[in-house]
């Protein structure tokens, strides 16, 4: 369960670089595209921890209607997901029009987005696996 | 949004004159941030194993709010955006703010002043069927079966 916000956050980080090539003003769309794809393996890897997380605690009996601690936890670590999915599947697209060197504001468009995501797992994180 | 709009070869990649494509714009060391924000999440989960609470509070939600606000800082680029962003911000976590303070006691709180709720409603909380009230209850350690 640790391991989550690591993968988050490795997808942060290069969705924090994506401006780079941008900063240094030359259009390496491109790279911008490659650190994209990056965020979005990092996005993926997010997905598949809680896939396992979830099968497990459903496995051991823990589901929506178990109580309101578990009602609160698969509401908002599935609303999470759907956002991260969201977020994959447009930071894709943004990313096969940067590799043109077309649309790259949207680089920054998208990458504002997704820390706003990685903000939200922020505060989930404490609330749901840290705090008793 | 034009569909054949490129970003600027130098100055901005979304035509703001401050943005963060500026070329101007202050250099940050990703790779120096992404392991401060590692560094506090340790300190996040090694705080509440010490079982104190104020220490939970702080290293828990406290190190939060200081790695969302470094979030929102260095890789939003919050701190070169104009004032009128920050102070949207601001309304919006106001409200967040008003919005817990005026749910929370009615969720967490059994009675109030000429109320009370009845006795199904910490019970339908625990199981969606009344009839069914304990299948699915864990024992008493379930609170700490978190994930």
């Amino acid at each position: 369960m640790y391991f989550c916000p690591f993968s988050a956050m490795r997808s942060g980080i290069f969705a924090g670089y994506r401006m780079l090539p941008l900063q240094r003003g030359v259009r390496l769309g491109p790279k911008a595209a490659r650190l994209l794809y990056l965020t979005v393996l990092g996005g993926l890897t997010f997905l598949v921890i809680k896939s396992f997380e979830w099968t497990h605690e459903i496995r051991e009996g823990f589901v929506l209607q178990s109580g309101g601690f578990w009602s609160y936890y698969y509401t908002a670590a599935g609303l999470h997901a759907f956002h991260v999915m969201a977020g994959m599947g447009v930071i894709l697209w943004v990313a096969n029009d940067a590799k043109k060197n077309q649309e790259l504001h949207r680089v920054e468009n998208v990458g504002i987005y997704w820390h706003f995501v990685d903000i939200v797992w922020i505060f989930l994180f404490p609330l749901l696996y840290i705090a008793k | 949004m034009t569909s054949t709009a490129h970003a600027p070869a130098h100055g901005t990649a979304h035509g703001s004159a401050h943005g963060p494509g500026d070329a101007h714009a202050p250099h940050r060391n990703y790779v120096k941030i992404w392991g401060i924000l590692c560094a506090l999440l340790v300190v996040s989960v090694v705080g509440p194993m010490l079982g104190i609470r104020w220490v939970m509070l702080i290293t828990a939600f406290g190190v939060a709010l200081v790695k969302a606000y470094m979030v929102a800082k260095n890789f939003m680029h919050l701190d070169i955006e104009k004032p009128i962003v920050h102070w949207i911000l601001l309304v919006a976590l106001a409200l967040m703010v008003l919005l817990y303070g005026a749910l929370a006691p009615d969720v967490q709180k059994g009675e109030g002043s000429g109320w009370k709720k009845d006795a199904g409603f910490h019970h339908s909380f625990v199981t969606s069927k009344p009839h069914e009230a304990g299948k699915h209850e864990k024992p008493e350690n379930a609170e700490h079966g978190k994930p």
